[in-house]
């Protein structure tokens, strides 16, 4: 269904090799680039969570501090610090976790620290309000038991692997971006000349294609150019042929007319002996062969140019064949050939009676001309056969051989020039029957035996033309 | 009969003319057509025989001119052809008021009848 030799299929192929690899390429661009932006994001990302952290952990340290100092002074004005610190850590808190919303890991650490945090800063509330109230033993108490101190402690170890945990991620990522930026810097190079030698393959064999359709369009010019010329060839022959024929025919008027004024039995030329009738016989005879040849010359033309004119009319097949009978019966007489038709169907035709007799007439002079001098034999018949009706003229001639019956119904041929010499005509008798009959719609063959005969058949369709009696 | 002869070929007339006065008609002859027509236009002729094919004025020419002049009903035009036109423009000649055409090369006793019939 799809013709890789054919000119479109390649120009189709040949635009969308390229087209595709350049949207691969343009793909993986798109996806790196975008890759490499939101690897971007993860840095800013991992920076502002470590900022917080850091931020956070010194909020706690200033919280402890702030605590210390009060401790140590009573003095609410180093609460300062610690004061300012408490409304901060709650808040932190959260932002942490949100920042770290996607990461179970760092999810766990809070759900961790967070406790931690709060329990620290109980203790920092309990030691403030111990201090307060001058409760120096509690506060004695509290510290041995360095549960604030340890407290921290925790707390910067989360925070630390929190931190950790982000900058191993960030190292991850960044290794990670440069492998798929790496791969897509080969992608777009191999791409790219990938899609670059695909264009100019294509491209070459899409213009040798192109040239190739050129010499054929050119070649196409080159033979409607010629068959132009000879359709001007045939017209002229036509003309030729045409004017060499009256031309031929012309002085045949006066030999013929001159010869039948000989012959008549009171002749205005004066009478005639006995040897001078017979030459002047002669002179009839061949000019009346001269006129047919002329005839056939001209049919023979008309057929090659499909000139020729028909007029179809119904007739019954038997009937036809009696009067070919009738037509040739003279010449049979004088010849002493039996001639006989041996049709029994009365099946009816439409076809043009007389090019049909025509043919006939080419067949039997034909036959007339091979068959034996004494015992000479011609039958002519007609039968209806499937939606056609098979004719055909027998005769107990010398027959053809194999060899040369292909080329009897070409042009100017003749079994033999021997047999050209004895018989005469142009050989276009056969020519022009084959041309008569395919024009009318049938086929012609031959069956023909060295020694035994040869018989002609052709075929007339029927045209839906039933019988007029039963087929039997 | 008053018989025209009117073909170029000099032999064609002159073994015609020869033929048909041995049969007892009167011939006149003509090898031109423009002569022919005025021959046709001064004298009357019973029957005339004219070639379609000859050099300059054409058989076809003169039938086209008795025909606008309207004088092609009286007179009965035999004509003469060689191949040279096709059946259909006989046809036409014919229907303008031509009587008959024969082909060459012509048997002289058909035409003996065509110039009686």
């Amino acid at each position: 269904m799809f013709k890789v030799n054919s000119y479109t299929s390649w120009i189709i192929i040949g635009t969308l090799l390229p087209i595709i690899a350049f949207s691969i390429v343009a793909g993986i661009s798109f996806i790196s680039l975008n890759n490499m932006i939101r690897d971007e994001n993860w840095v800013t990302h991992t920076y502002m969570v470590i900022d917080k952290a850091d931020y956070f952990m010194k909020t706690m340290v200033d919280a402890e501090t702030g605590q210390r100092g009060y401790l140590i002074t009573g003095q609410e004005n180093f609460l300062a610090p610690y004061n300012s610190a408490i409304p901060l850590i709650d808040n932190q808190i959260a932002e942490l976790r949100q920042l770290t919303s996607d990461n179970h890991v760092e999810q766990a650490s809070m759900d961790k620290l967070e406790p931690l945090v709060k329990k620290r800063l109980a203790l920092l509330d309990i030691n403030v309000n111990l201090r307060r109230n001058n409760n120096t033993s509690g506060l004695v108490q509290n510290f041995d038991a360095g549960t604030g101190k340890q407290t921290m402690e925790e707390i910067r170890q989360i925070v630390d692997s929190m931190k950790n945990e982000e900058q191993q991620l960030l190292t991850k990522r960044i290794l990670d971006t440069q492998s798929s930026v790496q791969t897509a810097g080969y992608v777009i190079i191999f791409g790219t000349l990938i899609a670059v030698i695909l264009t100019i393959i294509t491209t070459l064999v899409i213009n040798k294609k192109l040239a190739e359709r050129q010499k054929l369009e050119r070649s196409n010019i080159e033979l409607q150019v010629q068959s132009q010329e000879l359709r001007d060839a045939d017209i002229a022959k036509e003309e030729f042929t045409t004017m060499i024929s009256h031309e031929l025919k012309t002085p045949l008027v006066t030999i013929s007319g001159y010869a039948e004024m000989l012959k008549e039995h009171d002749s205005i030329l004066g009478p005639l002996n006995g040897e001078q009738i017979k030459a002047v016989e002669k002179i009839s005879i061949e000019t009346a062969k001269l006129e047919r040849l002329i005839g056939d010359i001209m049919d023979a033309q008309k057929i090659d140019l499909e000139r020729m004119k028909f007029n179809k009319k119904e007739f019954e097949v038997k009937e036809f064949l009696d009067e070919q009978i009738e037509i040739h019966s003279k010449l049979m007489n004088e010849k002493k050939i039996r001639f006989i038709n041996t049709t029994k169907d009365t099946a009816v035709i439409s076809s043009d009676q007389h090019r049909l007799s025509q043919v006939f007439a080419n067949l039997i002079k034909n036959s007339v001309d091979f068959v034996p001098q004494n015992n000479g034999s011609i039958e002519i018949n007609a039968q209806r056969k499937n939606g056609h009706v098979v004719f055909y003229v027998k005769d107990n001639g010398s027959g053809i051989p194999k060899e040369k019956q292909d080329s009897l119904f070409k042009k100017f041929y003749q079994v033999d020039t021997s047999l050209k010499r004895s018989h005469g005509g142009t050989g276009l008798g056969l020519v022009i029957c084959k041309g008569i009959v395919e024009a009318l719609g049938g086929k012609v063959w031959l069956e023909s035996e060295v020694g035994k005969g040869t018989t002609i058949f052709f075929t007339m369709p029927r045209n839906g033309v039933n019988g007029n009696h039963a087929e039997k | 009969m008053k018989v025209l002869l009117i073909d170029d070929n000099e032999s064609i007339t002159e073994m015609m003319a020869k033929y048909l006065t041995g049969k007892g008609h009167e011939c006149t002859v003509s090898n031109d057509g423009r002569n022919g027509l005025t021959l046709i236009e001064q004298e009357k002729f019973n029957v005339i025989l004219l070639d379609l094919a000859m050099p300059e004025f054409t058989g076809v020419d003169v039938i086209e001119h008795l025909y606008k002049n309207g004088a092609i009903s009286k007179h009965k035009i035999i004509l003469f052809t060689a191949s040279s036109i096709t059946d259909e423009e006989i046809q036409k000649l014919i229907k303008k008021g031509a009587h008959s055409c024969l082909k060459k090369p012509i048997k002289l006793d058909v035409l003996l009848k065509t110039i009686g019939a």
